[in-house]
């Protein structure tokens, strides 16, 4: 029990991150239909920059996730505005998914220039004796990082709900041209999404390095990751694909105490691909739904 | 208020609207009648900005629109109510509502918004009823009376509407017209509206027009266009010549 518990929650850390990115994925899925696959880079842009900041300038923790998030949205902001915008009226989404993964070799190219090979980490938030739950072990840092999912969680139903730019970014996702004739700028919204998804994917790098470390090739596994949490989850819905991160995780860190840790990257791939081909709108959501419910 | 001069529109190579004029007067309902196809929903569509090939004049207020994006001429008191009605399904009527502010909403004027709805519930008191409600779930004609509501919370001084009684029960479309000429009178609108029910349509308009293959070919009062015996026959779908008296 106590070795299912300890499995359970490492997992839910782990599942933590891959909702995070996999939230990114829907967000700009929702307003333009493409796959950001350059979501894993901004992970480990997330993690590197902090360390940057934290380790080699010596701000402050919080001035230093600040920055960090701050800077990965511009570079969100220029990934939409450089290769994104120009061609997103008549190029076929195709294109676009290529697109972004050229953006996402260049930006690990630019990281590894930057900052080399090595593997970077640094203190968690809160220094201290680990916490021991019902036998299992928990650092302090897993707290941090269900605190921080949880504001994005609120930040999201709050933003989606309550304010008319959030509705209007729903609106967008149902039905382009109808939010056009209320005068939505439709391109704005694409913009503001590749900012939260360079956001989210960050918040998920600053803090998994304190556990993992982080390194510039980390990207490419991280995105495909997220993204089989996205398929799980459903790609549509946040909330669904944020589960299907937890649940992936969760499942992940039960395969790889129980039987072996090698298929842990393997059991994402059979998921992915079994999701693919036998329920492609993801475990919560029919088919139907998938087509007519966003969000 | 709206001046179309010789306005021409192109979908690739083919020409679809040729040199079209029309214009509308402050407070007017003008109908815009034609068979399927015969380019109406796209004048509609040209006006408010959708089209992006097209060659002529459009001046609003004395205000040439044609460089201008959607958004923009929103923003001046242009609103289309598109065919099919166009509301959100998965969000609510309220949601629905108040994404009709998005051109003038700013985080200062949440009182002015709360007017704006108390104004839309008064005179649509089906829809204060609904509004937790997913838009989906309402009926044919509630939806259409949402669509106009929420074109109405823009605070539009021209409404185009396009075809507003498609997909709704015969018996409703007579309501939904009643609604439509109260709306007018009651927040002074300017009103150009597109339709195959020319019936409707012209009980309600104060002047009409003809379309064919892209081009006005009539032009008059509604009450002379209702009785004009070749119109009739042509454009509104009765033989008058052989028809049976009863």
């Amino acid at each position: 029990m106590e070795l299912f518990l300890q499995f359970f929650f490492s997992g839910l850390t782990v599942g933590a991150i891959y909702a995070l990115i996999a939230l990114g994925f829907n967000i700009i899925y929702n307003t333009t239909s493409i796959l950001n696959l350059a979501q894993g880079e901004f992970v480990v842009l997330g993690g590197l920059l902090m360390w940057y900041f934290l380790e080699k300038i010596h701000l402050p923790y919080g001035v230093s996730i600040i920055l960090t998030l701050g800077i990965s949205g511009l570079v969100g902001l220029a990934m939409e505005r450089l290769s994104i915008r120009p061609l997103l009226k008549t190029a076929d989404p195709l294109l676009l998914i290529l697109i972004t993964i050229a953006f996402s070799i260049l930006l690990r190219g630019i990281l590894m220039f930057l900052f080399g090979k090595e593997p970077y980490g640094y203190p968690p938030i809160s220094e201290g004796a680990p916490l021991i739950i019902g036998g299992a072990i928990i650092q302090r840092q897993v707290l941090w990082i269900f605190l921080f999912v949880l504001f994005t969680m609120l930040f999201l139903y709050i933003f989606f709900n309550r304010t008319i730019f959030g509705i209007a970014m729903k609106a967008c996702a149902i039905d382009s041209l109808s939010a056009t004739l209320l005068g939505i700028n439709t391109s704005q919204m694409v913009m503001v999404s590749f900012i939260l998804s360079g956001i989210f994917a960050s918040l998920a790098g600053v803090l998994v390095t304190p556990i993992t470390f982080v390194e510039y090739d980390k990207g490419p596994l991280l995105t495909i990751k997220g993204f089989t949490a996205a398929i799980l989850g459903g790609l549509g819905s946040n909330w669904g694909v944020m589960a299907g991160g937890f649940l992936l995780g969760i499942l992940e860190s039960l395969i790889a105490g129980y039987i072996h840790s090698g298929l842990k990257d393997a059991l994402a791939l059979l998921l992915l691909l079994s999701m693919l081909l036998f329920k492609p709108a993801g475990l919560f959501q029919s088919s139907e739904q998938a087509r007519l419910r966003k969000l | 208020m709206l001046l179309i001069k010789g306005l021409d529109v192109y979908y690739g190579k083919l020409h679809i609207l040729k040199k079209v004029t029309l214009h509308l007067n402050t407070g007017e309902i003008v109908a815009l009648l034609g068979a399927n196809g015969a380019g109406k929903s796209t004048l509609l569509k040209a006006l408010i900005g959708l089209v992006k090939n097209q060659s002529g004049e459009i001046l609003y207020q004395d205000k040439p629109l044609h460089h201008l994006p959607p958004e923009k001429r929103v923003s001046l008191g242009l609103t289309l109510v598109p065919e099919g009605k166009g509301i959100f399904k998965p969000l609510t009527v309220e949601e629905n509502l108040l994404l009709g502010s998005y051109s003038w909403y700013a985080f200062k004027k949440g009182k002015l918004l709360k007017e704006s709805l108390d104004e839309i519930y008064t005179l649509f008191p089906m829809l204060k009823e609904k509004r937790k409600q997913l838009a989906g779930t309402l009926s044919g004609g509630q939806q259409q009376i949402l669509a106009i509501a929420r074109a109405l919370m823009s605070k539009p001084t021209l409404l185009l509407l396009d075809e507003p009684s498609m997909g709704i029960a015969p018996n409703l479309v007579k309501e939904i017209f009643q609604h439509i000429k109260k709306l007018k009178e009651k927040l002074n609108l300017s009103i150009l509206i597109v339709e195959q029910n020319a019936k409707s349509a012209l009980s309600i308009a104060d002047r009409a027009y003809i379309m064919e293959t892209g081009k006005i070919i009539f032009e008059g009062e509604a009450t002379s266009i209702a009785g004009h015996p070749e119109v009739q026959r042509a454009y509104l779908g009765r033989d008058i010549d052989t028809e049976v008296p009863l």
